[in-house]
């Protein structure tokens, strides 16, 4: 580890840590005594009481008068005190918490522990089996700790900015200064600093103010309320912003990709990981396209189904008035209502709301002749899928989807699924987020980076960052290392 | 010779995806039934025709890559100003944008014929073509790089398509290619002259080339597309050829769809009602690209902004879709763009080629007079 000095001059110590944490908004630097005393912390990361009672109190006391450290140490109420001439010391302990206390002349200074432990709740929305159990809470200070605290990396950049003209939101923009790119930096604060609205209350609407594309339905940047998730797509090279007030926070740029990764894929083992966020891609493709299918199959192409299963399917739906097209709209809309409904009540209530919605009106529905067992089948197991989604807002998307493609399934069959599926493919290459192509690294192919998103390899196989946003950093670790290969015995 | 205002860098694309774009764009509605206009006249050595062609391609693209080099970066549209001077070029350029705006036309009308023939007749056929070129306008609109990347889904969701044949060739007959090398020697060229609106669509390289961002490897990519190409017609063929008669292959309009009824799988039957809808992934990109080079002649020629341009195409061509309602008319102008493309396309390269080639030497050794 490197080994810099700190100098003796206050000025001096005050400039060289700010040169080393360049952009903090939270980085304070207090003096003391007509600037014989300086007192400096991150103030998201400690106890703001602590330091006022056991720190900032007794040493206004002194009055001024020449000190040495020792004697500080006298006075300091604090169990934990370290005495450092060292520069990157002094940085680490400063981004855990630590208050650094520097007397104007002494080539030394004082480092107290004032950290406290930034409160989470449990993830309600993005859970984790093995991962951790912290969700952001609605404190911007605390939810910036929680990063810092994953990453108490001096390259992690905290911007402060404000939106909203009556809300006057604060925004914190956090990103690691050598793995993001400059530019997209600039274009996110440009858009922000350009927002002229009254108020912007939660994330998700910022997100909706400041993206590339605001007609289509799909989210351009990636909401989260995972503090783990956060720091793995930070040190990929997104920038991420958190809103005061907010437990979501915003990723960007994002792609297609994005939307089926969970923080769970990083700690599972990789080859179970692929199988799982494969079978996740072909769930969310299936749960588009399953009913659509079904629908243009029935109305126009029986002749693709196979006699013994074309039996069964007919036995099925004899009872049925309608046509395919109405009996999949009439299901698909019970189901979506089932879940708006479930979506805003609470969870008992809601458990009751599921007994109802699926046992009661599926099996009258099958009963009363209004629909086949085939279709409820197929539209729960899309419903399934879609909720496979590991983003609440992609499964939505996803559901909503499926009706353009039921009626172009039952107006023009297989015909009108695919042309369907040809507008998505350009709709989605046409994408960006903060002018990145949404579909990445498909389109442009980028080969090399598809364990990025697609896949999920070892971990050596990651050493080197992808080219996403073409990072001044581009090792995780040395690749030359986690190529070597040992020979037998040795 | 630099003759057209260079292209800013976010638009250009990697020279490897010239392997999708000029793939995508041979490959298209010909290959459902080409089969039985080239068997007509060479019977089983058919495959033997679709081979001399596929040379043919692949010394057309190696000309025309040469000719691109000589002029830096400029499109086929640039070249013609340069080499046969400000009217007689304007004229040939008019007259390749209008070529290459039929494609289109002929492309949705086949599909429509196909779909009406196999699928249903109720389908009504200004629908297919309207939405058919709505997905086109929505598609160029987003520019050259859009619809190089909807090549590139194009083939990576279509391309599997050639592992079908091992169904048929289950039942193969092989003793069917002999005797070889019966056919005579005329029968032959005419059977390969009849390849050339099915395996037409390398020309865009001439329209493309400009954008590719290391132009130093398009030549290589170009022609490995064109094996690519070469290889699923001549895939296609054989199979063709060892799964049917003689005579059946003679009656069949639409072989390569006969040939994938026969395909069963536990919880699907009649793969080409499968593959007809999923034909819509193939022929995209040739009408996305065809009306692309089209905008930019438009612009190049009558200075149109290529977004108008891009309404005016699809209005035409929906316009004149209105024309060819019947078989015959469909055929007639797949017989006519076929006569058509053998000059533009086949043969007038080389005379392109000759004439710059001579045109630059006098130009130089003229500088060289004057220093």
């Amino acid at each position: 580890m490197e080994h810099t000095h700190l100098p003796a001059s206050l000025d001096a110590a005050v400039k060289q840590v700010k040169q080393a944490l360049p952009i903090s908004a939270d980085l304070v630097v207090r003096t003391l005594h007509k600037r014989r005393m300086g007192v400096l912390f991150v103030n998201t990361l400690l106890d703001t009481e602590l330091l006022q009672r056991a720190v900032l109190a007794p040493l206004q006391r002194l009055g001024g008068h020449a000190q040495t450290l020792q004697a500080l140490m006298e006075i300091i109420p604090i169990a934990s005190l370290k005495v450092t001439d060292n520069l990157q010391q002094t940085l680490e302990f400063l981004l855990r918490g630590w208050v650094y206390l520097h007397l104007d002349g002494i080539a030394q200074g004082l480092l107290i522990q004032t950290d406290q432990s930034p409160q989470g709740v449990i993830p309600e929305r993005e859970y984790a089996v093995i991962g951790q159990q912290t969700a952001f809470t609605e404190s911007l200070e605390n939810n910036v700790a929680l990063i810092r605290k994953l990453l108490p990396d001096t390259r992690l950049c905290n911007e402060s900015l404000t939106v909203g003209r009556r809300s006057k939101t604060r925004v914190s923009m956090l990103y690691i200064s050598d793995i993001a790119d400059e530019q997209n930096v600039i274009t996110l604060r440009q858009r922000m600093e350009d927002l002229e609205v009254d108020s912007v209350i939660a994330s998700s609407i910022l997100t909706q103010l400041i993206d590339d594309n605001s007609w289509t339905v799909f989210t351009q940047m990636l909401l989260t309320e995972r503090p783990d998730r956060v720091t793995y797509d930070l040190l990929e090279g997104k920038i991420a912003l958190l809103l005061d007030g907010n437990s979501l926070a915003i990723l960007a740029p994002c792609t297609l990709w994005d939307y089926m990764k969970t923080s769970e894929d990083y700690n599972t083992r990789w080859n179970l990981t692929m199988l799982i966020r494969a079978m996740r891609i072909v769930a969310m493709f299936g749960s588009t396209l399953m009913t659509a299918l079904y629908v243009a199959a029935l109305t126009y192409h029986y002749q693709v189904i196979p006699i013994n299963l074309l039996d069964s399917l007919i036995e099925s739906r004899l009872r049925v008035p309608f046509p395919p097209l109405y009996e999949a709209l009439l299901l698909e809309v019970i189901i979506e209502l089932l879940r708006e409904a479930g979506a805003r009540l609470p969870t008992k209530v809601g458990q009751t709301m599921g007994i109802v919605g699926g046992i009661v009106i599926g099996e009258a529905a099958v009963q009363a002749g209004f629909t086949s067992n085939i279709l409820i089948m197929l539209v729960a197991l899309g419903a399934l899928s879609s909720f496979t989604s590991p983003n609440y807002m992609f499964g939505i998307v996803i559901r909503l989807l499926r009706f353009p493609m039921i009626l172009l399934a039952g107006w023009l069959g297989g015909l009108g699924i695919l042309l369907g599926i040809a507008f998505l493919m350009l709709h989605l290459l046409r994408i960006t987020s903060l002018g990145h192509p949404f579909l990445w690294p498909m389109y442009p192919l980028r080969l090399r980076n598809w364990k990025e998103g697609l896949l999920r390899l070892r971990l050596p196989s990651y050493a080197k960052r992808s080219d996403f946003t073409r990072p001044e950093d581009a090792e995780r670790y040395s690749p030359a290392q986690a190529k070597q290969i040992h020979d037998i015995d040795e | 010779m630099n003759t057209t205002p260079t292209i800013p860098k976010r638009l250009l694309f990697n020279a490897s995806m010239l392997v999708f774009v000029i793939q995508a764009n041979q490959v298209g509605v010909g290959v459902l039934g080409f089969h039985r206009l080239i068997a007509k006249y060479v019977r089983q050595d058919a495959w033997i025709a679709i081979v001399i062609a596929g040379l043919a391609v692949h010394l057309i693209l190696w000309v025309m890559v040469a000719t691109l080099r000589m002029f830096d970066s400029s499109d086929l549209y640039g070249i013609h100003d340069a080499v046969w001077g400000k009217w007689l070029g304007r004229v040939l350029n008019a007259l390749y944008t209008a070529m290459l705006a039929a494609p289109t036309l002929v492309i949705i009308e086949t599909y429509i014929e196909v779909i009406q023939t196999w699928i249903s007749v109720d389908i009504p056929s200004w629908f297919v073509s309207l939405s058919l070129l709505l997905l086109v306008i929505y598609g160029v609109l987003g520019g050259l790089r859009i619809i190089v990347g909807f090549c590139l889904l194009s083939v990576l969701s279509t391309i599997w398509l050639v592992l079908l044949a091992y169904y048929p060739l289950q039942y193969a007959v092989w003793s069917h290619l002999l005797p070889v090398f019966e056919a005579k020697l005329p029968d032959l060229l005419t059977a390969v002259q009849k390849m050339a609106l099915t395996l037409s669509g390398f020309e865009i390289i001439y329209f493309v080339y400009p954008f590719v961002r290391d132009k130093h490897h398009a030549y290589r990519y170009s022609q490995i597309a064109a094996l690519i190409t070469n290889l699923i017609y001549l895939i296609a063929m054989l199979t063709a050829t060892v799964y049917f008669s003689q005579e059946q292959l003679l009656h069949n309009i639409w072989a390569q769809l006969s040939i994938l009824k026969i395909i069963q799988l536990p919880f699907l039957e009649r793969f080409e009602y499968l593959i007809i809808p999923l034909w819509v992934l193939v022929i995209l990109p040739n009408m996305l690209l065809y009306t692309w080079a089209t905008t930019r002649g438009l612009k190049h020629v009558f200075h149109l902004s290529q977004k108008k341009g891009v309404y005016a195409v699809a209005l035409i061509t929906l316009g004149l879709g209105f024309l060819f309602n019947t078989r015959q008319k469909v055929n007639q102008l797949n017989d006519l763009f076929n006569t058509f493309y053998l000059y533009a396309v086949f043969l007038y390269p080389l005379l392109l080629y000759v004439v710059a080639l001579i045109k630059t030497k006098w130009q130089r050794r003229q500088e060289g007079k004057q220093t």
